[in-house]
């Protein structure tokens, strides 16, 4: 590019954009940076002293690596039901007409816009032992008796795939509207099979799509309360329930940002190990 | 090695609009064929319907005498160039080359050697393991075709193969192209609205205006003996003077022009009728300022109106007395002098010149 044209190219000094960042970034920093360096400061303090008691204690206790395991797990179901959901849905979505796609689209983002709880407790009333599932399910004779749908891990997998499986198809259609539609009529004209050409031209395009969509479900699902803890059992609390739990209960707010801080080194974690795979600024 | 290729009665429609109208083909095995036409003519509907990727709303497809219309894509063997290569990115280019065997389940050991086989007639040996992005678009090209000949199919098609190319690039490609192409013998359909590329590459032209085939011949004929005055002003440059034939024996007719004259044109007498109106068709090439006006042929006089230099070749507009302008086409010689109003005499040779219809069809 030659001098002239970069000159052209960037805007006059007085219009340089960068100064439009500043409210938004103190924003973060008051509202976000801030709080931050209070929980990091509260989850190296016990009873007031400094001390990295809270960790070790987090560590030590196989119960908390119970429920981070717990946590990884449900994330990783929720994340591969999704993606299985979701896929054939935006390939459809891709290939659908104008009217057609608008329609799937409003059908996708209208739980998308519906309050979270709304929707959980929406959950609940289908999900219960006498609820409108296990009310067809019987009237089916699928089932003799009624199936436990909720209160335990399948109710919270269930709940938190609606909840995310929005995330997922966005993601997969951003990727697959990239993907021109010659080159699928160019491996039919070389003899490929419609499953071929799906499998070995379609799917591996679509790869950026899979990864940042299952990374971000991932990550949403690992740090999920609400829908855990309503539609969940004993048995399945995941890592947020445990901070409120220590939080609201215990008052140990010491441990909680212990907890936390773990939590968002998980995440961080998983954003690093994938940043090799993916381009973290395709994830929309 | 070539197929013979048949479209009888091909009707395509788009919603209201009729895009592809009664098109009758026929390719003899090795031929090279090129569709020629402005956007919108329909050619590239009907490589799509040989290709496989559109349906025939009536009419048949045949290959080698085979009813093909039906069959999807992936059934009929014909090899395709797609404008924009339509390269794999995620696969190598030897990856690319090998996609039409791997899906035909062929064996490894055959795989590669059909790869290097025609890696290395497309002169791309060394680049088996670049990504398409990394490679330039001439390259890219061989690659597409590589890819489109590998699995030796009996047709070869190719959607506006040079349209991506820069004009240097371009007229090296044909050559090669076509120099590749005829060594195999395939039969080949090509579409373009380059008119100096389907007369380069191509042994057939067929020219399609509104969805029809308007003329199909040799490069030569077709620029020569055009059959309409859409195919004569589409393929080089024409000037066509009106005029009404007033007689008309054997293989000659002789024209009386509005711009004066009377001239005698050699024509096919079954196209033509007394007393019938007609075009006569001058090349801007085919013309030359005279001093002496010639015994024969068409003879002119005018004035210069416009001299446009253009390198190898000089242009210029003549006014003639009836008022109509008369674009002329000669090598630029040192000694040639012209200037603006300048009287001069132009002529053509007698077998320089061609009847042309009024009407597109007869």
């Amino acid at each position: 590019m030659s001098a002239a044209s970069k000159a052209m190219g960037a805007a006059p000094r007085a219009l340089r954009p960068g100064w439009l960042l500043i409210p938004p970034l103190a924003f973060l920093v008051v509202f976000l940076g801030v709080p931050m360096l209070n929980i990091l400061k509260l989850s190296l303090q016990v009873e007031g002293n400094w001390s990295l008691g809270n960790f070790t204690r987090f560590f030590s206790d196989p119960l908390y690596a119970k429920v981070m395991f717990l946590t990884l797990k449900t994330a990783l179901i929720v994340t591969l039901s999704c993606l299985v959901l979701g896929y054939p849905v935006a390939y459809t979505m891709t290939f659908a007409r104008k009217g057609a796609r608008g329609l799937i689209l409003i059908a996708v983002m209208i739980p998308f816009w519906t309050s979270l709880l709304v929707r959980t407790y929406a959950w609940m009333i289908l999900l219960q032992t006498h609820g409108l599932v296990n009310r067809l399910l019987l009237d089916l004779r699928l089932v003799s008796e009624p199936v436990k749908l909720i209160y335990n891990s399948t109710g919270v997998v269930i709940g938190m795939t609606h909840v995310l499986l929005p995330y997922m198809i966005l993601c997969l259609c951003s990727s697959m509207e990239s993907i021109d539609k010659n080159l699928l009529a160019a491996g039919k004209s070389l003899g490929g099979r419609p499953f071929q050409v799906f499998s070995r031209i379609y799917v591996p395009l679509s790869a950026q799509g899979i990864a940042s969509g299952s990374l971000l479900v991932f990550i949403m699902g690992i740090g999920y309360y609400i829908t855990p803890a309503l539609l969940g059992g004993q048995q399945d609390t995941m890592i947020a329930q445990l901070i409120q739990i220590q939080v609201g209960d215990l008052l140990n707010w010491g441990f909680a940002s212990a907890i936390a801080f773990v939590l968002l080194a998980v995440t961080l974690l998983f954003l690093l190990v994938f940043k090799s795979f993916i381009r973290l600024d395709k994830l929309w | 090695m070539g197929a013979r290729i048949q479209l009888i009665a091909i009707d395509k429609k788009y919603k209201d609009k009729q895009v592809v109208r009664s098109v009758y083909l026929d390719v003899k095995p090795g031929d090279f064929l090129t569709i020629l036409g402005p956007s919108g003519a329909g050619k590239t509907t009907v490589l799509k319907i040989l290709a496989g990727f559109e349906k025939a709303d009536q009419g048949q497809v045949l290959i080698d005498g085979t009813d093909i219309t039906d069959a999807p894509p992936y059934k009929r063997n014909i090899g395709m160039l797609f404008q924009n290569y339509a390269l794999f990115p995620h696969l190598t280019v030897a990856e690319n080359i090998a996609f039409p065997l791997t899906v035909r389940k062929e064996g490894r050991a055959e795989i590669d050697r059909k790869t290097r086989a025609i890696l290395e007639r497309v002169k791309l040996t060394g680049y088996e393991k670049r990504l398409p992005r990394e490679l330039s678009g001439g390259q890219q090209q061989r690659v597409a075709l590589a890819r489109a000949l590998v699995f030796n199919p009996p047709i070869l098609l190719l959607d506006e193969p040079m349209s991506a190319l820069d004009k240097q690039l371009r007229k090296h490609m044909q050559v090669e192209v076509k120099e590749i192409v005829r060594e195999i013998g395939i039969t080949t359909i090509s579409v373009t609205h380059d008119q100096e590329e389907a007369l380069t590459m191509a042994s057939q032209v067929c020219v399609m205006e509104n969805g029809s085939v308007a003329q199909c011949a040799d490069p030569r004929s077709i620029y020569e003996r055009p059959r309409s005055p859409f195919i004569a002003n589409f393929i080089g440059e024409a000037n066509l003077l009106k005029g009404r034939i007033f007689e008309i024996s054997g293989d000659r007719a002789d024209v009386a022009l509005e711009a004066g004259p009377s001239v005698r044109v050699s024509c096919d007498m079954i196209f033509y009728a007394h007393k019938e109106m007609v075009y006569v068709l001058a090349r801007p090439e085919k013309i030359q300022v005279v001093e002496e006006p010639p015994a024969k042929g068409l003879c002119l006089s005018g004035r210069v109106a416009q001299i446009i230099y253009v390198g190898e070749a000089i242009r210029l507009d003549v006014e003639i007395e009836s008022g109509e302008t008369i674009k002329l086409k000669m090598l630029s010689k040192r000694s040639q002098e012209y200037s603006p109003g300048q009287a001069v005499t132009i002529a053509v040779r007698e077998d320089d010149l061609a009847l042309v219809k009024m009407e597109d069809r007869p």
